[in-house]
């Protein structure tokens, strides 16, 4: 009983980290109808820069982590501005393959800049602080992670939602063409979108890192993940996302309980059942486009 | 006085040339109907006059400045809105949102979203609902109302009949002609000829890409136009 409730916890803390990560990905589908194949490139080099900025200030990094967000905003802003936006056609082929491009120049450059040694995020006494509700123990970080991945998924939803900013940013996903007619460039509305993606991709990869290690070459791991919370969950509403990366994460947590040197598979597996049998996903449209 | 003026309008889609130099005007306050067979060219230059598109060249000038080169963003600000061949709603989008999209261009003015809702009071009901589940009809309503959101002085209409019901065609030119009364100018783009004469001032018929015929709507010859229509060897 005690195992169940604790993978379940486990699942749901782990699930708003993974949701968070998936979101990034997915709001770059859903306002360009293309795949960022750097997506997972954005974690890891966040979580690297995260490294390098704690070894000179010495702060707890969690308090640095809103200013590499911050940087990763910048960074996708450029890079939809600078790069995407001149590759943008019809056809994704082009966009797609800058991604790609980008995710292995990423790739190289972090390996060139920090080597290839496996390193992980220390953040101190926060890790193991806990405290126990009806007998249950709970980690101030994993419940922390949650709740913040809770807030910035409303606080998304009602940006979205409620504001002449979300309203043009989902009518340009509706119809990129349609919205030059209303005043709305969708270059600019491109650029919002990846640069939130980029900040939503660094804050997980910085907080993916401090669960388990990383090297320059996990970037691709990281996309794989983002990927199944997606196809899990569904396009079509960050909600989707949320219940996806809940899905993964309940299956990781519980893979590893009982199967400790694979526990990962399991999340493959639920891919391509999905794939198989839902492959609009769990709470997602079926694409036609 | 003349609003909207076109000369040697020329465009093209890549390597093909769509108009072949169209010398037109529209007068403030006029309805213009554009008609022609499929493929004339109506589209191209409804889609040139608010910017979007093609490569153009030669003369266009609205209130007497050269728009030629500038982006539909800035001619929404301007005052020319366009209701789209095939509606091109934002499906995911309620049908207050579609509305309210018109309205974030900050042109101010007459119409509000309750005096649109009021205008087409059959979505009004709807006003919550995704703007891709209403009939076609109702969608035609939504898509007039976001472009008189952005209170224009010129309104582009594309072929706003197209798969209607004849009641509902009804209602949307009532609409129309309530917008002329306004003040509103007007150009529409329609493939039933008398309907098109009966909504307008006056004329264009385009042939390949070019006018075949221009004149007042009122006495207007139909065996003439239609003609110019469909080309001299018909
Ligand atoms: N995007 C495009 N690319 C290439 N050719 C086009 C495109 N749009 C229209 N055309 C061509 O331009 C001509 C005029 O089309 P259009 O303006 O849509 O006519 P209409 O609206 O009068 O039916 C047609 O021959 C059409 O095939
Ligand atoms: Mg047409």
């Amino acid at each position: 009983m005690n195992a169940a409730i604790e993978i379940l916890m486990n699942g749901l803390f782990l699930g708003g980290l993974y949701a968070l990560f998936g979101l990034g990905l997915s709001l770059i589908f859903g306002v360009m109808r293309i795949a960022n194949i750097a997506h997972g490139e954005l974690a890891i080099a966040g979580a690297l820069a995260l490294f390098t900025l704690s070894a000179d200030w010495p702060v707890s990094p969690l308090l640095l982590m809103p200013l590499v967000c911050a940087g990763a905003f910048a960074f996708g802003w450029l890079l939809q501005a600078q790069l995407l936006n001149r590759v943008l056609s019809p056809d994704p082929m082009p966009a797609l393959l800058v991604t790609f491009g980008l995710s292995v120049v990423m790739q190289n450059a972090m390996v060139g800049l920090y080597g290839a040694n496996s390193r992980s995020i220390d953040l101190g006494a926060v890790k193991t602080a806990n405290l126990t509700i009806a007998g249950q123990t709970i980690g101030w970080l994993p419940l922390g992670i949650f709740l913040l991945s809770l807030a910035l998924f409303g606080g998304l939803h009602l940006v979205l939602r409620k504001t002449r900013l979300g309203r043009a940013v989902r009518a340009t996903s509706d119809d990129a063409e349609t919205v030059a007619l209303f005043a709305i460039r969708r270059r600019r509305i491109f650029a919002v979108a990846m640069a939130v993606s980029a900040a939503c991709a660094a804050l997980a990869g910085m907080l993916l890192a401090s669960r388990s290690s990383i090297t320059p070459f996990s970037g691709a791991e990281r996309l794989l993940i983002a990927f199944e919370v997606i196809v899990i969950g569904g396009l079509g509403s960050i909600w989707a996302s949320y219940l996806g990366g809940i899905a993964l994460a309940l299956v990781h947590v519980a893979g590893f309980y009982f199967d400790p040197a694979s526990g990962l598979l399991y999340g493959h597996l639920l891919l391509l059942v999905f794939l198989l049998i839902r492959p609009q996903g769990l709470a997602g449209k079926a694409v036609t486009r | 006085m003349t609003l909207l003026q076109m000369q040697k309008l020329t465009a093209r889609h890549g390597d093909f040339q769509a108009l072949f130099g169209i010398d037109a005007h529209v007068g403030k306050g006029e309805t213009v109907a554009l008609i022609g067979a499929n493929g004339a060219g109506k589209t191209t230059l409804l889609r040139a006059i608010a910017g979007l598109g093609t490569r153009e060249a030669g003369q266009l000038t609205f209130a007497g400045q050269d728009i030629l080169a500038q982006d539909p963003g800035a001619l929404a600000r301007r005052g020319i809105a366009m209701v789209p061949e095939g509606r091109r709603l934002f499906p995911s989008l309620t049908v207050a949102e579609n509305l309210m999209i018109g309205g974030d261009v900050g042109r101010r003015g007459h119409w509000t979203l309750p005096r649109v809702l009021e205008l087409f009071s059959e979505i009004a009901p709807m006003a919550q609902r995704p703007a891709g589940l209403l009939s076609g009809g109702q969608q035609q309503m939504v898509a007039i109302g976001r472009a008189l959101m952005t209170n224009p002085e010129l309104l582009l209409v594309d072929e706003a009949s197209l798969g209607l019901a004849p009641v509902i065609v009804d209602r949307v030119y009532e609409a129309l002609s309530g917008l002329k009364a306004r003040g509103t100018t007007i150009v529409l783009v329609e493939q039933d000829i008398r309907r098109a004469l009966a909504a307008s001032d006056r004329f264009y018929c385009m042939l390949g890409g070019q006018v075949s015929l221009a004149g007042a709507s009122d006495g207007a010859c139909i065996e003439q136009v239609s003609q110019a229509y469909f080309g001299e060897n018909q």
